[in-house]
Protein backbone atom coordinates (compact mmCIF):
# COMPACT_ATOMS: atom_id res chain seq x y z
CA UNK A 1 0.00 0.00 0.00
CA UNK A 2 1.12 3.58 -0.70
CA UNK A 3 1.01 5.02 2.17
CA UNK A 4 1.83 8.05 0.94
CA UNK A 5 -1.61 8.30 -1.03
CA UNK A 6 -4.35 10.52 -0.20
CA UNK A 7 -7.58 9.64 1.04
CA UNK A 8 -9.16 12.81 1.95
CA UNK A 9 -8.08 15.97 1.08
CA UNK A 10 -9.19 19.25 2.75
CA UNK A 11 -8.90 22.71 1.25
CA UNK A 12 -9.28 26.43 2.48
CA UNK A 13 -12.26 25.18 4.49
CA UNK A 14 -14.55 27.99 5.91
CA UNK A 15 -17.88 27.14 8.25
CA UNK A 16 -20.12 28.75 9.76
CA UNK A 17 -23.52 27.29 11.03
CA UNK A 18 -26.49 29.12 9.34
CA UNK A 19 -28.58 29.78 12.77
CA UNK A 20 -25.75 31.76 13.93
CA UNK A 21 -25.35 33.76 10.73
CA UNK A 22 -25.16 37.23 11.98
CA UNK A 23 -22.85 40.25 11.06
CA UNK A 24 -19.38 39.90 12.25
CA UNK A 25 -20.42 36.20 13.70
CA UNK A 26 -16.94 34.46 13.56
CA UNK A 27 -16.62 31.14 11.95
CA UNK A 28 -16.59 27.68 13.13
CA UNK A 29 -13.70 26.70 11.02
CA UNK A 30 -10.99 29.26 9.59
CA UNK A 31 -9.34 28.49 6.23
CA UNK A 32 -9.26 24.51 7.38
CA UNK A 33 -6.36 22.77 5.39
CA UNK A 34 -5.43 19.12 6.21
CA UNK A 35 -4.43 15.43 3.99
CA UNK A 36 -5.72 12.46 5.52
CA UNK A 37 -3.27 9.01 4.52
CA UNK A 38 -4.56 6.31 3.79
CA UNK A 39 -3.79 3.64 6.51
CA UNK A 40 -2.47 6.33 8.80
CA UNK A 41 -4.24 7.16 12.67
CA UNK A 42 -5.05 10.58 13.15
CA UNK A 43 -5.78 12.20 16.27
CA UNK A 44 -7.75 15.33 16.94
CA UNK A 45 -7.28 17.80 20.17
CA UNK A 46 -8.85 21.07 20.78
CA UNK A 47 -10.85 22.57 23.58
CA UNK A 48 -14.47 22.37 23.77
CA UNK A 49 -16.49 23.98 20.92
CA UNK A 50 -12.93 24.73 18.84
CA UNK A 51 -14.79 22.73 15.90
CA UNK A 52 -13.75 19.21 15.98
CA UNK A 53 -17.34 17.23 15.36
CA UNK A 54 -18.26 19.99 13.07
CA UNK A 55 -14.58 18.86 11.07
CA UNK A 56 -15.35 15.37 11.69
CA UNK A 57 -19.00 16.04 9.70
CA UNK A 58 -17.17 17.43 7.11
CA UNK A 59 -15.46 13.94 6.58
CA UNK A 60 -18.73 12.61 5.17
CA UNK A 61 -20.53 14.90 4.44
CA UNK A 62 -22.97 15.69 6.93
CA UNK A 63 -21.70 19.32 6.58
CA UNK A 64 -20.20 21.10 3.46
CA UNK A 65 -17.67 23.75 3.62
CA UNK A 66 -19.19 27.39 3.12
CA UNK A 67 -15.92 27.76 1.00
CA UNK A 68 -12.74 25.55 0.30
CA UNK A 69 -13.27 22.05 -0.24
CA UNK A 70 -13.12 18.35 1.08
CA UNK A 71 -12.51 15.31 -1.46
CA UNK A 72 -12.90 12.15 -0.36
CA UNK A 73 -10.93 9.03 -2.62
CA UNK A 74 -11.35 12.29 -5.21
CA UNK A 75 -15.11 12.89 -4.72
CA UNK A 76 -15.96 16.21 -3.80
CA UNK A 77 -18.20 16.23 -0.80
CA UNK A 78 -20.39 19.22 -2.06
CA UNK A 79 -21.36 17.46 -4.81
CA UNK A 80 -24.57 15.58 -4.15
CA UNK A 81 -24.84 13.32 -6.77
CA UNK A 82 -21.67 11.55 -4.95
CA UNK A 83 -23.00 11.21 -1.39
CA UNK A 84 -23.31 7.37 -1.63
CA UNK A 85 -19.89 7.09 -2.63
CA UNK A 86 -18.79 9.42 0.17
CA UNK A 87 -20.88 7.55 2.90
CA UNK A 88 -19.79 4.37 2.04
CA UNK A 89 -16.07 5.19 2.53
CA UNK A 90 -16.49 7.72 5.25
CA UNK A 91 -17.82 5.55 8.50
CA UNK A 92 -18.78 7.97 11.50
CA UNK A 93 -19.07 6.85 14.89
CA UNK A 94 -20.44 9.66 16.83
CA UNK A 95 -19.70 11.26 20.09
CA UNK A 96 -22.65 9.70 21.58
CA UNK A 97 -23.18 5.89 21.10
CA UNK A 98 -27.24 5.66 22.45
CA UNK A 99 -27.98 8.29 19.16
CA UNK A 100 -26.11 6.44 17.06
CA UNK A 101 -28.19 2.62 17.95
CA UNK A 102 -31.07 1.84 16.64
CA UNK A 103 -32.61 -1.27 16.76
CA UNK A 104 -33.45 -3.54 19.39
CA UNK A 105 -31.53 -6.55 18.66
CA UNK A 106 -27.92 -5.87 18.72
CA UNK A 107 -27.00 -7.93 15.27
CA UNK A 108 -29.90 -6.49 13.69
CA UNK A 109 -28.16 -2.87 14.62
CA UNK A 110 -24.98 -3.57 13.15
CA UNK A 111 -27.10 -5.05 9.81
CA UNK A 112 -28.82 -1.84 9.46
CA UNK A 113 -26.33 0.71 7.48
CA UNK A 114 -24.84 -2.48 4.98
CA UNK A 115 -29.09 -2.74 4.62
CA UNK A 116 -29.62 0.63 3.98
CA UNK A 117 -26.79 0.18 1.01
CA UNK A 118 -28.44 -2.62 -0.44
CA UNK A 119 -26.20 -5.11 0.32
CA UNK A 120 -27.19 -8.59 -0.54
CA UNK A 121 -28.17 -10.71 2.42
CA UNK A 122 -25.48 -13.08 1.93
CA UNK A 123 -23.22 -10.79 2.33
CA UNK A 124 -24.73 -9.07 5.11
CA UNK A 125 -24.28 -12.12 7.40
CA UNK A 126 -20.92 -12.50 6.58
CA UNK A 127 -20.27 -8.51 7.10
CA UNK A 128 -22.04 -8.71 10.09
CA UNK A 129 -20.15 -11.30 11.69
CA UNK A 130 -16.75 -9.97 10.91
CA UNK A 131 -17.84 -6.39 12.42
CA UNK A 132 -18.84 -7.89 15.65
CA UNK A 133 -15.91 -10.21 15.54
CA UNK A 134 -13.58 -7.24 14.97
CA UNK A 135 -14.87 -5.30 18.56
CA UNK A 136 -14.79 -9.01 20.31
CA UNK A 137 -19.28 -8.19 20.71
CA UNK A 138 -19.63 -11.83 19.07
CA UNK A 139 -21.79 -13.73 22.48
CA UNK A 140 -24.08 -10.38 22.40
CA UNK A 141 -25.05 -10.66 19.02
CA UNK A 142 -28.68 -11.74 20.67
CA UNK A 143 -28.91 -9.02 23.62
CA UNK A 144 -30.40 -6.16 23.54
CA UNK A 145 -28.30 -3.03 22.72
CA UNK A 146 -29.74 -0.82 25.67
CA UNK A 147 -29.09 -3.40 28.26
CA UNK A 148 -25.50 -3.51 27.52
CA UNK A 149 -23.01 -1.31 29.47
CA UNK A 150 -21.42 1.77 27.99
CA UNK A 151 -18.70 0.42 26.54
CA UNK A 152 -20.15 -2.23 25.37
CA UNK A 153 -22.50 0.08 23.34
CA UNK A 154 -19.90 2.07 22.17
CA UNK A 155 -18.71 -1.46 20.32
CA UNK A 156 -21.31 -1.95 18.98
CA UNK A 157 -21.84 1.50 17.27
CA UNK A 158 -18.09 0.85 15.78
CA UNK A 159 -19.52 -2.80 14.65
CA UNK A 160 -22.23 -0.67 12.78
CA UNK A 161 -19.81 1.40 10.70
CA UNK A 162 -17.24 -1.12 10.34
CA UNK A 163 -20.13 -3.26 8.62
CA UNK A 164 -19.88 -0.59 6.00
CA UNK A 165 -16.60 -2.15 5.42
CA UNK A 166 -15.78 2.04 4.94
CA UNK A 167 -12.09 2.71 3.65
CA UNK A 168 -12.28 5.57 6.92
CA UNK A 169 -13.39 5.26 10.68
CA UNK A 170 -13.74 8.59 11.98
CA UNK A 171 -14.88 8.41 15.92
CA UNK A 172 -16.04 11.70 17.81
CA UNK A 173 -14.83 10.71 21.56
CA UNK A 174 -15.52 7.22 21.42
CA UNK A 175 -14.32 6.69 24.52
CA UNK A 176 -15.48 10.02 26.52
CA UNK A 177 -18.64 8.07 28.48
CA UNK A 178 -16.01 5.18 29.22
CA UNK A 179 -14.42 3.95 32.66
CA UNK A 180 -10.79 3.51 32.47
CA UNK A 181 -10.70 0.16 31.46
CA UNK A 182 -13.66 0.24 28.58
CA UNK A 183 -10.97 3.38 27.31
CA UNK A 184 -8.05 0.81 26.68
CA UNK A 185 -10.55 -1.76 25.36
CA UNK A 186 -11.89 0.56 22.59
CA UNK A 187 -8.47 2.07 22.08
CA UNK A 188 -7.03 -1.53 21.17
CA UNK A 189 -10.08 -2.38 18.89
CA UNK A 190 -9.01 0.73 16.90
CA UNK A 191 -5.43 0.42 16.99
CA UNK A 192 -5.82 -3.53 15.66
CA UNK A 193 -7.98 -2.10 13.04
CA UNK A 194 -5.83 0.10 11.98
CA UNK A 195 -2.59 -1.83 12.29
CA UNK A 196 -4.01 -5.64 10.79
CA UNK A 197 -6.74 -4.16 8.59
CA UNK A 198 -5.02 -0.78 7.02
CA UNK A 199 -7.61 0.44 8.02
CA UNK A 200 -7.90 4.52 8.35
CA UNK A 201 -8.77 6.25 11.29
CA UNK A 202 -9.33 9.83 12.80
CA UNK A 203 -9.93 9.84 16.52
CA UNK A 204 -11.28 13.18 18.37
CA UNK A 205 -10.05 12.76 21.79
CA UNK A 206 -9.76 14.83 25.17
CA UNK A 207 -7.36 11.86 26.48
CA UNK A 208 -3.91 12.81 25.71
CA UNK A 209 -2.34 9.24 26.78
CA UNK A 210 -4.77 8.21 23.74
CA UNK A 211 -4.09 10.85 21.50
CA UNK A 212 0.12 9.85 21.96
CA UNK A 213 -0.79 6.58 20.28
CA UNK A 214 -1.80 7.84 17.15
CA UNK A 215 0.34 8.59 14.43
CA UNK A 216 -0.01 11.79 13.70
CA UNK A 217 -1.60 14.59 15.95
CA UNK A 218 -3.46 17.59 14.85
CA UNK A 219 -4.24 20.51 17.08
CA UNK A 220 -7.65 22.94 16.57
CA UNK A 221 -7.89 26.30 18.36
CA UNK A 222 -11.09 28.59 17.40
CA UNK A 223 -11.79 27.18 14.43
CA UNK A 224 -7.58 26.86 13.16
CA UNK A 225 -5.60 23.97 13.05
CA UNK A 226 -2.72 25.56 14.65
CA UNK A 227 -0.50 22.44 15.36
CA UNK A 228 0.40 19.01 14.00
CA UNK A 229 2.90 16.55 13.33
CA UNK A 230 3.87 13.54 15.26
CA UNK A 231 2.60 13.14 18.76
CA UNK A 232 6.27 13.71 19.94
CA UNK A 233 6.66 16.60 18.68
CA UNK A 234 3.67 18.21 19.54
CA UNK A 235 3.76 17.13 22.76
CA UNK A 236 7.28 18.42 23.24
CA UNK A 237 5.62 22.15 23.16
CA UNK A 238 4.16 21.43 26.59
CA UNK A 239 3.89 25.36 27.13
CA UNK A 240 1.69 26.40 24.26
CA UNK A 241 -0.48 23.19 24.62
CA UNK A 242 -1.13 24.29 28.18
CA UNK A 243 -1.70 27.69 26.99
CA UNK A 244 -4.75 26.36 24.91
CA UNK A 245 -5.65 24.46 27.57
CA UNK A 246 -4.63 21.36 26.83
CA UNK A 247 -2.87 18.60 28.54
CA UNK A 248 0.39 16.51 27.72
CA UNK A 249 0.47 12.78 28.97
CA UNK A 250 2.14 12.81 32.19
CA UNK A 251 5.14 11.02 31.31
CA UNK A 252 5.44 14.11 29.38
CA UNK A 253 4.91 16.26 31.89
CA UNK A 254 7.06 14.91 34.41
CA UNK A 255 10.25 14.26 31.98
CA UNK A 256 9.32 18.82 31.48
CA UNK A 257 9.07 19.53 35.08
CA UNK A 258 12.24 17.12 35.83
CA UNK A 259 13.83 19.07 33.02
CA UNK A 260 13.27 23.03 34.29
CA UNK A 261 14.98 21.70 37.70
CA UNK A 262 17.80 21.24 35.42
CA UNK A 263 18.60 18.04 34.88
CA UNK A 264 19.14 16.25 31.58
CA UNK A 265 15.67 15.43 30.30
CA UNK A 266 14.05 15.67 27.03
CA UNK A 267 10.59 16.12 26.70
CA UNK A 268 10.13 14.10 23.46
CA UNK A 269 8.54 11.72 26.16
CA UNK A 270 5.40 10.08 25.66
CA UNK A 271 5.05 6.56 27.41
CA UNK A 272 5.62 5.41 31.02
CA UNK A 273 8.35 3.09 30.26
CA UNK A 274 10.19 5.65 28.19
CA UNK A 275 9.80 8.27 31.26
CA UNK A 276 10.90 5.29 33.82
CA UNK A 277 14.22 4.50 31.71
CA UNK A 278 15.47 8.31 31.42
CA UNK A 279 14.94 8.90 34.82
CA UNK A 280 17.10 5.64 35.80
CA UNK A 281 19.48 6.33 33.15
CA UNK A 282 19.60 10.24 34.69
CA UNK A 283 19.91 8.07 38.11
CA UNK A 284 22.38 6.54 37.58
CA UNK A 285 24.77 9.13 35.69
CA UNK A 286 24.43 10.86 38.61
CA UNK A 287 25.88 8.32 40.54
CA UNK A 288 28.27 7.27 37.93
CA UNK A 289 29.63 11.30 38.43
CA UNK A 290 29.60 10.64 42.23
CA UNK A 291 32.48 7.90 42.11
CA UNK A 292 34.92 9.58 39.89
CA UNK B 1 -25.57 13.88 58.20
CA UNK B 2 -26.24 11.11 55.48
CA UNK B 3 -27.49 7.72 57.34
CA UNK B 4 -27.77 4.72 55.19
CA UNK B 5 -28.92 1.69 56.35
CA UNK B 6 -29.02 -1.57 55.17
CA UNK B 7 -29.85 -0.05 51.51
CA UNK B 8 -30.36 -2.70 48.59
CA UNK B 9 -31.62 -1.74 44.89
CA UNK B 10 -32.92 -4.03 42.45
CA UNK B 11 -33.96 -3.42 38.75
CA UNK B 12 -36.66 -5.37 37.33
CA UNK B 13 -37.51 -7.15 40.50
CA UNK B 14 -39.58 -10.50 40.21
CA UNK B 15 -38.67 -10.07 36.13
CA UNK B 16 -36.22 -12.56 34.10
CA UNK B 17 -33.72 -9.42 34.13
CA UNK B 18 -33.65 -9.14 38.11
CA UNK B 19 -30.02 -7.90 39.44
CA UNK B 20 -29.31 -6.41 42.66
CA UNK B 21 -27.59 -3.15 41.54
CA UNK B 22 -26.44 -2.49 45.15
CA UNK B 23 -26.84 -5.08 47.96
CA UNK B 24 -26.86 -4.16 51.95
CA UNK B 25 -24.71 -0.62 52.23
CA UNK B 26 -25.07 1.11 55.37
CA UNK B 27 -22.88 3.80 55.73
CA UNK B 28 -22.54 7.13 57.66
CA UNK B 29 -21.13 10.63 55.83
CA UNK B 30 -20.75 13.69 57.62
CA UNK B 31 -22.32 16.86 56.81
CA UNK B 32 -19.09 19.37 55.09
CA UNK B 33 -16.99 16.51 53.72
CA UNK B 34 -16.02 16.13 50.32
CA UNK B 35 -16.84 12.45 49.61
CA UNK B 36 -15.26 10.29 46.24
CA UNK B 37 -17.12 7.42 45.08
CA UNK B 38 -15.01 4.75 42.91
CA UNK B 39 -15.57 1.53 41.41
CA UNK B 40 -15.71 0.11 37.93
CA UNK B 41 -18.76 0.30 35.59
CA UNK B 42 -21.62 -1.91 36.68
CA UNK B 43 -20.72 -1.58 40.52
CA UNK B 44 -23.61 0.55 41.35
CA UNK B 45 -22.25 3.94 41.74
CA UNK B 46 -24.84 5.77 39.59
CA UNK B 47 -27.47 3.50 41.49
CA UNK B 48 -26.79 4.59 45.01
CA UNK B 49 -26.01 8.08 44.26
CA UNK B 50 -29.71 8.40 42.73
CA UNK B 51 -31.41 6.97 45.76
CA UNK B 52 -29.82 9.22 48.05
CA UNK B 53 -30.84 12.25 46.31
CA UNK B 54 -34.51 11.07 46.28
CA UNK B 55 -34.72 10.25 42.45
CA UNK B 56 -35.27 6.23 43.16
CA UNK B 57 -36.48 4.59 46.45
CA UNK B 58 -34.38 1.83 47.62
CA UNK B 59 -35.57 -1.83 47.32
CA UNK B 60 -35.10 -2.40 51.09
CA UNK B 61 -33.12 -0.20 53.86
CA UNK B 62 -33.69 3.64 54.66
CA UNK B 63 -31.85 6.63 53.92
CA UNK B 64 -31.53 9.52 56.50
CA UNK B 65 -30.85 13.17 55.69
CA UNK B 66 -30.62 15.74 58.63
CA UNK B 67 -32.57 13.95 60.48
CA UNK B 68 -35.27 13.40 57.56
CA UNK B 69 -36.12 9.77 56.54
CA UNK B 70 -36.46 9.81 52.70
CA UNK B 71 -39.85 8.77 51.27
CA UNK B 72 -41.64 8.31 54.47
CA UNK B 73 -44.62 10.20 55.21
CA UNK B 74 -43.49 12.98 57.27
CA UNK B 75 -40.52 13.63 54.82
CA UNK B 76 -40.51 17.80 53.79
CA UNK B 77 -39.91 16.62 49.74
CA UNK B 78 -40.48 19.29 48.62
CA UNK B 79 -37.05 21.41 50.79
CA UNK B 80 -35.84 17.81 50.10
CA UNK B 81 -35.44 17.97 46.76
CA UNK B 82 -33.85 21.74 46.90
CA UNK B 83 -31.80 20.34 49.83
CA UNK B 84 -30.05 18.25 47.11
CA UNK B 85 -28.62 18.43 43.82
CA UNK B 86 -27.85 15.95 41.56
CA UNK B 87 -25.41 16.31 38.24
CA UNK B 88 -26.45 13.26 36.70
CA UNK B 89 -23.83 10.95 34.57
CA UNK B 90 -25.14 11.49 30.85
CA UNK B 91 -26.54 15.31 32.07
CA UNK B 92 -26.82 16.59 28.57
CA UNK B 93 -29.95 14.52 27.18
CA UNK B 94 -31.67 16.93 30.50
CA UNK B 95 -31.51 20.09 28.51
CA UNK B 96 -34.38 21.24 27.09
CA UNK B 97 -35.46 24.93 27.21
CA UNK B 98 -34.99 27.05 24.36
CA UNK B 99 -32.18 29.12 25.35
CA UNK B 100 -29.12 28.39 27.80
CA UNK B 101 -30.04 31.17 29.77
CA UNK B 102 -33.85 29.49 30.48
CA UNK B 103 -32.03 25.78 31.06
CA UNK B 104 -29.93 27.28 33.83
CA UNK B 105 -32.78 29.12 35.72
CA UNK B 106 -35.35 25.95 35.44
CA UNK B 107 -33.61 24.93 39.23
CA UNK B 108 -33.83 28.38 40.79
CA UNK B 109 -37.07 29.65 39.11
CA UNK B 110 -39.06 26.54 39.98
CA UNK B 111 -37.87 27.35 44.03
CA UNK B 112 -39.57 30.33 43.58
CA UNK B 113 -36.38 32.82 43.73
CA UNK B 114 -37.22 36.44 42.67
CA UNK B 115 -36.18 37.51 39.29
CA UNK B 116 -33.02 39.49 40.22
CA UNK B 117 -31.41 36.78 42.81
CA UNK B 118 -32.41 33.94 39.31
CA UNK B 119 -30.45 35.96 37.02
CA UNK B 120 -27.64 36.25 39.43
CA UNK B 121 -27.34 33.31 40.40
CA UNK B 122 -27.44 31.92 36.83
CA UNK B 123 -24.62 34.97 35.94
CA UNK B 124 -22.82 33.44 38.73
CA UNK B 125 -23.10 29.57 37.50
CA UNK B 126 -22.44 30.44 33.94
CA UNK B 127 -19.10 31.50 35.12
CA UNK B 128 -18.31 28.98 37.55
CA UNK B 129 -18.22 26.47 34.44
CA UNK B 130 -16.33 28.61 32.20
CA UNK B 131 -19.19 29.66 29.63
CA UNK B 132 -18.83 33.16 27.73
CA UNK B 133 -22.25 35.26 28.46
CA UNK B 134 -22.83 35.37 25.02
CA UNK B 135 -23.57 31.28 25.07
CA UNK B 136 -26.45 32.12 27.34
CA UNK B 137 -29.18 33.20 24.74
CA UNK B 138 -28.41 30.39 22.40
CA UNK B 139 -30.04 27.20 21.65
CA UNK B 140 -28.71 24.54 23.55
CA UNK B 141 -29.15 22.43 20.60
CA UNK B 142 -26.37 24.50 18.90
CA UNK B 143 -23.72 23.71 21.49
CA UNK B 144 -20.94 21.79 21.11
CA UNK B 145 -20.73 18.29 23.63
CA UNK B 146 -18.27 20.04 26.21
CA UNK B 147 -20.87 23.52 26.00
CA UNK B 148 -23.25 21.27 27.17
CA UNK B 149 -22.10 19.22 29.63
CA UNK B 150 -21.18 22.78 31.35
CA UNK B 151 -24.40 24.58 31.11
CA UNK B 152 -26.05 21.15 32.60
CA UNK B 153 -23.79 21.51 35.41
CA UNK B 154 -24.27 24.96 35.95
CA UNK B 155 -28.10 23.99 35.85
CA UNK B 156 -27.58 22.23 39.48
CA UNK B 157 -24.90 24.54 41.14
CA UNK B 158 -27.45 27.62 40.11
CA UNK B 159 -29.63 25.99 42.80
CA UNK B 160 -26.69 26.21 45.69
CA UNK B 161 -27.70 22.55 46.83
CA UNK B 162 -26.24 22.25 50.67
CA UNK B 163 -25.80 18.79 49.43
CA UNK B 164 -23.53 18.39 45.71
CA UNK B 165 -23.77 15.18 44.22
CA UNK B 166 -21.95 15.08 40.68
CA UNK B 167 -22.16 11.63 38.98
CA UNK B 168 -18.42 11.40 36.52
CA UNK B 169 -19.57 15.42 35.83
CA UNK B 170 -15.78 15.73 33.30
CA UNK B 171 -16.70 13.14 31.03
CA UNK B 172 -16.04 15.13 27.66
CA UNK B 173 -14.66 17.90 29.36
CA UNK B 174 -11.12 19.20 27.54
CA UNK B 175 -8.18 19.23 30.35
CA UNK B 176 -8.10 22.68 31.17
CA UNK B 177 -11.89 22.64 31.44
CA UNK B 178 -11.78 19.51 33.76
CA UNK B 179 -9.31 21.15 35.61
CA UNK B 180 -11.30 24.58 36.17
CA UNK B 181 -14.65 23.12 37.16
CA UNK B 182 -13.02 20.60 40.06
CA UNK B 183 -11.23 23.66 41.02
CA UNK B 184 -14.46 25.84 41.24
CA UNK B 185 -16.40 22.94 43.01
CA UNK B 186 -13.38 23.00 45.80
CA UNK B 187 -13.37 25.79 46.40
CA UNK B 188 -17.60 25.64 46.42
CA UNK B 189 -16.95 23.40 49.00
CA UNK B 190 -14.65 25.25 50.96
CA UNK B 191 -16.18 28.71 50.85
CA UNK B 192 -20.20 27.29 51.53
CA UNK B 193 -19.56 24.54 53.57
CA UNK B 194 -21.28 22.44 51.71
CA UNK B 195 -21.06 18.35 51.21
CA UNK B 196 -19.75 17.06 48.28
CA UNK B 197 -20.44 13.60 46.78
CA UNK B 198 -18.14 12.98 43.77
CA UNK B 199 -18.24 9.90 41.59
CA UNK B 200 -15.03 9.75 39.17
CA UNK B 201 -12.93 7.58 37.76
CA UNK B 202 -10.00 9.85 37.95
CA UNK B 203 -7.93 8.87 40.87
CA UNK B 204 -5.50 11.74 40.43
CA UNK B 205 -8.84 14.12 40.62
CA UNK B 206 -10.17 12.03 43.95
CA UNK B 207 -7.04 12.05 45.65
CA UNK B 208 -6.62 16.24 45.03
CA UNK B 209 -10.19 16.66 45.89
CA UNK B 210 -12.00 14.39 48.64
CA UNK B 211 -11.18 13.98 52.15
CA UNK B 212 -12.82 10.69 52.44
CA UNK B 213 -13.73 7.97 49.36
CA UNK B 214 -16.46 5.10 49.23
CA UNK B 215 -15.19 2.13 46.98
CA UNK B 216 -18.26 -0.19 45.58
CA UNK B 217 -17.53 -3.25 44.00
CA UNK B 218 -20.57 -5.59 42.55
CA UNK B 219 -22.94 -3.34 44.08
CA UNK B 220 -21.53 -3.81 47.88
CA UNK B 221 -19.03 -1.17 48.97
CA UNK B 222 -16.01 -2.64 49.69
CA UNK B 223 -13.98 0.61 51.12
CA UNK B 224 -15.07 3.50 53.24
CA UNK B 225 -11.69 5.72 54.72
CA UNK B 226 -9.52 8.64 54.77
CA UNK B 227 -8.38 9.45 51.27
CA UNK B 228 -4.61 8.67 52.23
CA UNK B 229 -5.90 5.63 53.65
CA UNK B 230 -7.39 4.40 50.52
CA UNK B 231 -4.59 5.37 48.41
CA UNK B 232 -2.55 3.03 50.37
CA UNK B 233 -3.80 0.09 49.42
CA UNK B 234 -2.34 0.39 45.72
CA UNK B 235 -2.68 -3.56 45.30
CA UNK B 236 -6.26 -3.66 46.09
CA UNK B 237 -7.59 -0.99 43.78
CA UNK B 238 -5.82 -3.21 41.45
CA UNK B 239 -7.82 -6.27 42.12
CA UNK B 240 -10.75 -4.34 41.98
CA UNK B 241 -10.24 -3.45 38.16
CA UNK B 242 -9.57 -0.20 38.99
CA UNK B 243 -6.69 1.63 36.88
CA UNK B 244 -4.07 3.61 38.56
CA UNK B 245 -2.55 7.20 36.84
CA UNK B 246 0.04 6.85 34.52
CA UNK B 247 2.71 8.76 37.38
CA UNK B 248 1.21 6.03 39.95
CA UNK B 249 2.55 3.40 37.02
CA UNK B 250 5.82 5.37 36.67
CA UNK B 251 6.42 5.13 40.35
CA UNK B 252 5.91 1.94 41.16
CA UNK B 253 8.00 0.69 37.92
CA UNK B 254 10.85 3.17 39.42
CA UNK B 255 10.50 1.66 42.64
CA UNK B 256 10.62 -2.14 41.59
CA UNK B 257 13.91 -1.15 39.64
CA UNK B 258 15.39 -0.23 43.18
CA UNK B 259 14.82 3.47 42.84
CA UNK B 260 13.84 5.18 46.58
CA UNK B 261 10.32 6.63 45.79
CA UNK B 262 7.63 5.64 48.60
CA UNK B 263 4.38 3.74 47.24
CA UNK B 264 1.04 5.53 47.06
CA UNK B 265 1.78 8.30 44.91
CA UNK B 266 -1.59 9.24 42.65
CA UNK B 267 -0.30 13.19 41.80
CA UNK B 268 2.46 14.55 39.28
CA UNK B 269 3.42 17.17 42.14
CA UNK B 270 4.04 14.47 44.22
CA UNK B 271 5.85 12.23 42.61
CA UNK B 272 7.89 15.28 40.53
CA UNK B 273 9.02 16.32 44.43
CA UNK B 274 9.85 12.81 45.07
CA UNK B 275 11.86 11.68 42.50
CA UNK B 276 14.10 15.37 42.31
CA UNK B 277 14.97 14.84 46.06
CA UNK B 278 16.97 11.67 44.99
CA UNK B 279 18.36 12.81 41.67
CA UNK B 280 19.23 16.18 44.30
CA UNK B 281 20.66 13.68 46.58
CA UNK B 282 22.71 11.88 44.19
CA UNK B 283 24.60 14.94 42.87
CA UNK B 284 25.39 16.40 46.00
N1 LIG C 1 -25.85 22.73 15.33
C1 LIG C 1 -25.19 23.85 15.62
N2 LIG C 1 -25.74 25.05 15.38
C2 LIG C 1 -25.08 26.20 15.67
N3 LIG C 1 -23.84 26.24 16.24
C3 LIG C 1 -23.24 25.07 16.50
C4 LIG C 1 -23.88 23.81 16.22
N4 LIG C 1 -23.04 22.81 16.60
C5 LIG C 1 -21.92 23.42 17.10
N5 LIG C 1 -22.04 24.77 17.04
C6 LIG C 1 -21.01 25.75 17.48
O1 LIG C 1 -19.84 25.55 16.70
C7 LIG C 1 -18.65 25.61 17.48
C8 LIG C 1 -17.85 24.32 17.30
O2 LIG C 1 -18.61 23.21 17.79
P1 LIG C 1 -18.10 21.71 17.69
O3 LIG C 1 -19.25 20.85 18.09
O4 LIG C 1 -17.49 21.47 16.37
O5 LIG C 1 -16.96 21.71 18.83
P2 LIG C 1 -16.05 20.53 19.39
O6 LIG C 1 -14.64 20.91 19.11
O7 LIG C 1 -16.51 19.23 18.86
O8 LIG C 1 -16.29 20.64 20.98
P3 LIG C 1 -16.45 19.50 22.13
O9 LIG C 1 -15.05 19.18 22.59
O10 LIG C 1 -17.17 20.25 23.20
O11 LIG C 1 -17.21 18.36 21.57
C9 LIG C 1 -19.11 25.88 18.91
O12 LIG C 1 -18.96 27.26 19.16
C10 LIG C 1 -20.58 25.50 18.93
O13 LIG C 1 -21.29 26.32 19.83
N1 LIG D 1 -32.16 1.31 34.15
C1 LIG D 1 -31.61 0.12 34.41
N2 LIG D 1 -32.27 -1.02 34.14
C2 LIG D 1 -31.72 -2.24 34.43
N3 LIG D 1 -30.51 -2.41 34.97
C3 LIG D 1 -29.79 -1.31 35.26
C4 LIG D 1 -30.30 0.01 35.00
N4 LIG D 1 -29.36 0.91 35.39
C5 LIG D 1 -28.33 0.20 35.88
N5 LIG D 1 -28.57 -1.13 35.79
C6 LIG D 1 -27.68 -2.21 36.25
O1 LIG D 1 -27.35 -2.01 37.62
C7 LIG D 1 -25.98 -2.25 37.87
C8 LIG D 1 -25.32 -1.00 38.47
O2 LIG D 1 -25.34 0.03 37.51
P1 LIG D 1 -24.92 1.51 37.82
O3 LIG D 1 -25.50 1.94 39.12
O4 LIG D 1 -25.24 2.33 36.61
O5 LIG D 1 -23.34 1.35 38.01
P2 LIG D 1 -22.14 2.39 37.84
O6 LIG D 1 -22.69 3.77 37.95
O7 LIG D 1 -21.22 2.05 38.97
O8 LIG D 1 -21.52 2.12 36.51
C9 LIG D 1 -25.39 -2.71 36.54
O9 LIG D 1 -25.36 -4.13 36.51
C10 LIG D 1 -26.35 -2.17 35.50
O10 LIG D 1 -26.35 -2.98 34.34
MG1 LIG E 1 -17.53 17.58 19.75
MG1 LIG F 1 -22.62 5.34 36.52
Amino acid sequence: MDTNEKLIEIKNVEFLYESTEEPGGSRVLKDVSLDIKKGEFLAVLGHNGSGKSTLAKHLNAILVPEKGSVLVAGFLTSDESLLYEIRQRVGMVFQNPDNQLVATIVEEDVAFAPENLGVNPQEIRERVDYALDAVNMSEYKEHAPHMLSGGQKQRIAIAGVLAMKPDVLVMDEPTAMLDPEGRREILETVKKLNRDEGMTVVMITHFMEEAAQADRVVVIDHGKIIMHGLPKEVFSRVEEIKEIGLDVPQATELAYLLKKEGFDFETDILTADECVNKILSVYQSERGADND
Amino acid sequence: MIKLTDVSYTYMSGGPFESAAVENVSVTLNSGEFIGLMGHTGSGKSTLIQMIAGLIKPTSGSIEIDGQVLHSKNCDKRAMRFKTGLVMQYPEYQLFEETVFKDISFGPTNMGLPKDEIKRRVESAANLVGLDEDILQKSPFELSGGQKRRVAIAGVLAMEPKLLILDEPTAGLDPAGRDEILFKIRDMHKRLGITVILVSHSMEDLANLTQKIMVMNHGRLVMYDKTSEIFKKTHELKDLGLAVPQITEICDKLREKGFPVPAGIYTLDTAKAEIEKVLKNEKR
